[in-house]
């Protein structure tokens, strides 16, 4: 017992040195955000000589905060959604039913994924350019499902794999249909996986670039990373800002991470997957 | 009866696939096809007349030496980063699902690196790189950091792997700890009361249990290597002296920057398919295992 | 019951979802429609709001911009200019061909000359404005901005480099006040560094970008060979197909033996290639090393740093022991952004507006603040109402207004990646990685390639 108990001390400061160690970019961040960048080029590690919050206000009119962020907040929220409800329910389909055309449209959603993404751009831009269909959220939630569909039904497929298909049955049994034993059979036993997709795919497009880049053409449509462009130049890049930029637009996701992890481990211990 | 069970499979497939399926084809399917079209074309955005080129874009391709050699650098990229990643990722969920105390911050601390994008990312690294390492390896004589890491091919290259693996490790780890916490409880007392050591139990029990969870990291930590774009951007651009430029980065200078379109395009769709053959055999053998297990 | 619960909230959310997304559709669709009907409405009755998008690859300046679109709103009410960032480098031009390729090209783009070359069937012919612009600007800015001898691009910010030096600390260690026009050799500029270095400082910092060496310093070998664009053309085109050698040209060796010198006096001498920007111009501009090669946009950085120098000078890179060479008593000068008009999407009412406010933004009082003071730019106008707080590039006037500028108007018609490639070379010539034949092996081997293509 005690041997243990000193065994799982040595991992927990293992543990904690590790994750010094890793979180020492983001201890730069936090520091560097109070101090102008020319403190930050002569000196990275020296402490802001006092907390003045001037980089978060410059940062925060720079980037036209408020705006951006309700913009990515709606891209985010609805995009997410989507592509959860809709990979559940493929990933089910494709799990119960063994018919070719599942099996082949699985395989090209598994291909798809390594794509790289200048395949499909001048195309993609040309396509929907044409039909006059950009500058509209619309069209972002759109390409989004599209674009996170594959690795939303790749996950959901292996897990629905692991759920007997005895529970289902005596739901037919009853005379349930497909659509409500999916609903109140196999959606709430698939609750982990859902929060742990939310998370990947709120990063994903939270801080994702490229696409809203192309598809948004209009200012008032900015979403944050496009806004912390604003801090780029051709040459260099203006530091003491954009990490004050950056900390604002990491906090909203690092709440949503830090309030959904309970729920990832509550759903787990709660023995959904059993 | 027939006709009507078909009926109602149509049915089932249009509810359940419709959605997804309809904007998987409109947004990655036909934009896919239209690019491989034009790879058969000497297309330019600049000019309106475009002309059927044949295979003339793909043999440029395999006479792109320079492309070559990187496509074999990304392969060497990718399997140190496949690599390291799954490792720290696997080892580190496995510390953290044994229901110590501070698991819960552990965890989120581990997973902090994914909330932040790949410019701004590979920015905050190539200043720790190319500052903050030779300051201090100046200042307290550390041979190893003296100079730069980003101005000799070599140590790029690490830099490059270790930016990747540091953010890939607490997306993987997330998908590892969801895979242990499906191993039934019961299993592991199991294992403990028959006296295997924590080895065999990793090795005998956790192991066989958590092929999904492996298939799905090993697979995600190699497309996302693969496609390694806004990092290289940022931290090495392609640099010193054009030695590290993953196939990405390649492919968007030459598409984009020697406006060569077509050709880039089509190394694009060369990228894929190795890209492509190299993740589906790894998932197919390694669910091979599983089946076996 | 718990678990229905559960369900009860997943099937909410679902009929949420579905409802918005309808609506969504629905709302976009609606949206877009009256739009277009608006749009047509307004070209019916001339020319009532119209709306511009300004592609900029200035990106440093972006939010100047934006302020002086919100002043031009003010004064004119029916024009409303919105600004589209640009990512950094190569991004730079996909963002600009899928503008194009999608049919939503910007109605003004701030571009390289030499981009505006490559796009020159996108852009509307300037040509009846030109006489208007040449009696506006400073002789020969009109002349340096023809591409194909067309008026593509309007000229608005003229930039120069060459050796910048820090006053305070070449006389520091002369003992005197200090003369550039003594430095016009190579001899004379190594004398000088050996007395920089002896007293102990820096002689001379080197950037060791690929922009900075592939364009900037190699790109002198191409505006070297002779005073004409015209010349220099040629003489790439003869590098292409070989029937001159680079490694035998008097120019390239006389750039590379002072680049050996540069190389030798090198405060980055222990890791060249770090290329910092805001840390290389800081170290200059703070006196830690003697001279920068480096052009007077390097203001933008140091103008607003603390504690430093306040007198900076530049001269030109000596290629030879010969004062009477081409290049010695010239610095590098070019005005590299022009602004362009589209003329693959736009509508007319939207040119002539683009027009309007070009002609306000390099005229008027607000613009040429802007310019001058806030992006500490030279504005090769003749009536500038403002005066520059950029000593550097006051410093570059003096050599334009003497005539002894080196027209490095040839780059404009390279290959795009010419600096990238060629600048890779550069990189490993100077961190000894190849010596210099194999560097003009190297950078022939490219323009071989090229005629290819």
């Amino acid at each position: 017992m005690d041997t243990h108990r000193r065994g799982s001390t040595v991992k927990n400061i293992l543990l904690y040195l590790l994750l010094l160690v890793f979180l020492t970019p983001f201890l730069m961040i936090i520091m560097n955000s109070f101090k102008t960048t020319q403190q930050f080029v002569e000196n990275p590690l020296s402490f802001p000589k006092n907390l003045k919050f001037e980089n978060y206000v410059s940062a925060y009119h720079n980037m036209d905060f408020l705006s951006s962020f309700l913009n990515s907040m709606i891209i985010t929220v609805v995009s997410v959604l989507l592509i959860l409800f809709f990979s559940a329910m493929t990933g089910y389909l494709f799990v119960r039913f063994n018919w070719k055309i599942n099996a082949i449209i699985f395989f090209a959603m598994l291909a798809s994924m390594a794509l790289p993404f200048q395949v499909i751009m001048i195309p993609l831009v040309m396509l929907y350019g044409n039909m006059d269909l950009l500058d509209m959220k619309t069209t972002l939630f759109f390409m989004y499902l599209g674009f996170g569909v594959p690795f939303g039904v790749f996950t959901f497929h292996g897990f629905i794999k692991g759920v007997p298909f005895e529970l289902e049955e005596s739901a037919f049994i009853e005379g349930s249909s497909r659509l409500r034993t999916f609903f109140q059979i196999v959606l709430p036993l698939l609750k982990p996986v859902f929060v742990t997709l939310m998370v990947l795919d709120v990063l994903w497009i939270w801080n994702d670039y490229l696409l809203p880049s192309l598809v948004l053409l209009s200012p008032s449509q900015k979403t944050l990373p496009l806004s912390t462009y604003n801090f780029f130049s051709s040459y260099a890049v203006d530091f003491a800002p954009l990490m004050a930029g950056l900390i604002m637009t990491i906090i909203p996701v690092l709440i949503l991470y830090l309030f959904l992890q309970k729920h990832i481990i509550k759903g787990i211990t709660e023995g959904a997957l059993k | 009866m027939i006709k009507k069970n078909f009926l109602r499979n149509t049915g089932t497939f249009l509810v359940f696939g419709g959605p997804s399926i309809f904007a998987f084809i409109a947004v990655i399917v036909i934009p896919f096809f239209v690019g491989m079209y034009l790879t058969f074309t000497n297309w330019d955005v600049r000019s309106a007349d475009t002309a059927f080129i044949g295979l003339a874009n793909y043999i440029e391709v395999f006479q792109d030496k320079v492309f070559l050699g990187q496509l074999w650098f990304t392969l060497k990229y990718v399997f140190f980063t496949v690599l390291i990643a799954n490792g720290f990722a696997f080892f580190i969920a496995l510390l953290l699902t044994s229901g110590g105390r501070g698991e819960q911050w552990l965890r989120t601390g581990f997973f902090t690196p994914n909330l932040i994008g790949g410019i701004v990312l590979g920015y905050l690294w190539q200043t720790l790189f190319s500052q903050v390492l030779p300051y201090m390896g100046q200042k307290y004589g550390w041979s190893l950091f003296q100079t730069s890491w980003l101005t000799s091919t070599n140590t790029a290259f690490w830099a490059l792997v270790i930016a990747t693996a540091w953010q890939l490790i607490g997306y993987l780890m997330i998908i590892y700890i969801a895979g242990f916490s499906g191993v039934p409880t019961d299993v592991l007392e199991a294992a403990s009361i028959d006296g295997a050591s924590r080895k065999a139990t990793i090795q005998k029990v956790i192991l066989p249990l958590t092929i999904p969870a492996i298939v799905i990291c090993v697979f995600i930590s190699l497309s996302r290597s693969f496609l390694t774009y806004d990092i290289n951007l940022a931290l090495t651009k392609g640099g010193p002296f054009a030695s590290t430029e993953l196939a990405t980065y390649h492919i968007v200078q030459k598409a984009f920057l020697s406006n060569q379109y077509g050709v880039g395009q089509a190394e694009a769709v060369v990228l894929f398919a190795v890209v492509a053959i190299i993740a589906l055999t790894q998932s197919y053998l390694l669910k091979r295992l599983e089946v076996e297990s | 019951m718990k678990k229905f619960k559960g369900i009860r909230w997943t099937a909410m959310l679902c009929l949420v979802l579905v409802i918005s997304m309808l609506t969504a559709c629905s709302a976009g669709n609606t949206s877009s429609t009256s739009n277009s009907q608006q749009e047509g409405g307004e070209s019916s009755q001339a020319a009532k709001n119209v709306k511009l998008t300004f592609f900029n690859t200035s990106a440093e300046v972006n939010t100047v911009f934006e302020d002086l679109f919100k002043k031009y709103h003010e004064l004119n009410p029916n024009v409303t200019i919105e600004l589209i960032p640009t990512p950094i480098g190569g991004a730079q031009i996909q963002k600009f061909q899928s503008l194009l390729a999608s049919g939503n090209p910007a109605t003004i783009a701030n571009l390289d000359a030499g981009t505006i070359l490559q796009y020159k069937d996108k852009f509307l012919d300037l040509e009846p404005e030109k006489a208007k612009y040449e009696e506006l600007t400073k002789e020969g800015a009109v002349e340096g901005a023809l591409l194909e001898g067309k008026f593509l691009g309007i000229p608005w910010s003229a930039q120069g480099y060459g050796l910048l030096y820090n006053k305070r600390v070449v006389e520091e260690v002369i003992g005197g006040p200090f003369d550039p026009s003594t430095i016009q050799t190579r001899d004379a500029l190594e004398d000088l560094f050996k007395k920089i270095e002896a007293a102990g400082k820096a002689p001379v910092m080197v950037h060791g970008a690929d922009w900075s060496l592939g364009a900037h310093y190699l790109g002198l070998t191409y505006s070297l060979q002779s005073e004409s664009v015209d010349e220099n053309r040629k003489f790439v085109d003869s590098l292409m197909d070989g029937s001159v050698t680079l490694a035998d040209n008097p120019q390239f060796n006389g750039l590379i033996d002072t680049f050996d010198l540069l190389k030798k006096y090198n405060a980055r001498k222990n890791d060249p290639l770090v290329a910092d920007y805001n840390k290389d111009s800081a170290d200059f501009a703070k006196g830690d090393a003697a001279f920068y090669f480096m052009g007077d946009w390097t203001w933008a950085v140091i103008g607003t740093l603390e504690n430093r120098d306040e007198e900076f000078g530049l001269i030109p890179v000596p290629i030879s022991n010969n004062p009477e060479d081409f290049g010695n008593t010239q610095v590098a000068y070019s005005q590299p952004k022009l602004f362009a008009i589209d003329d693959s999407g736009s509508s007319a009412e939207q040119q002539e507006a683009a027009k309007a406010f070009l002609e306000w933004l390099v005229t008027s009082q607000e613009g040429q603040e802007a310019i001058v003071s806030q992006m500490g730019l030279a504005l090769p106008y003749k009536d500038v109402k403002v005066t520059s707080t950029n000593v550097i590039s006051n410093a570059v006037e003096q050599y334009v207004d003497q005539g002894k500028v080196i027209n490095i108007g040839v780059i404009n018609y390279l290959p795009q990646d010419y600096w990238s490639m060629t600048g890779a070379s550069m990189q490993k010539y100077l961190s000894d990685i190849i010596d210099r034949n194999a560097l003009a092996g190297e950078v022939q081997a490219y323009w071989i390639d090229q005629a290819r293509k």
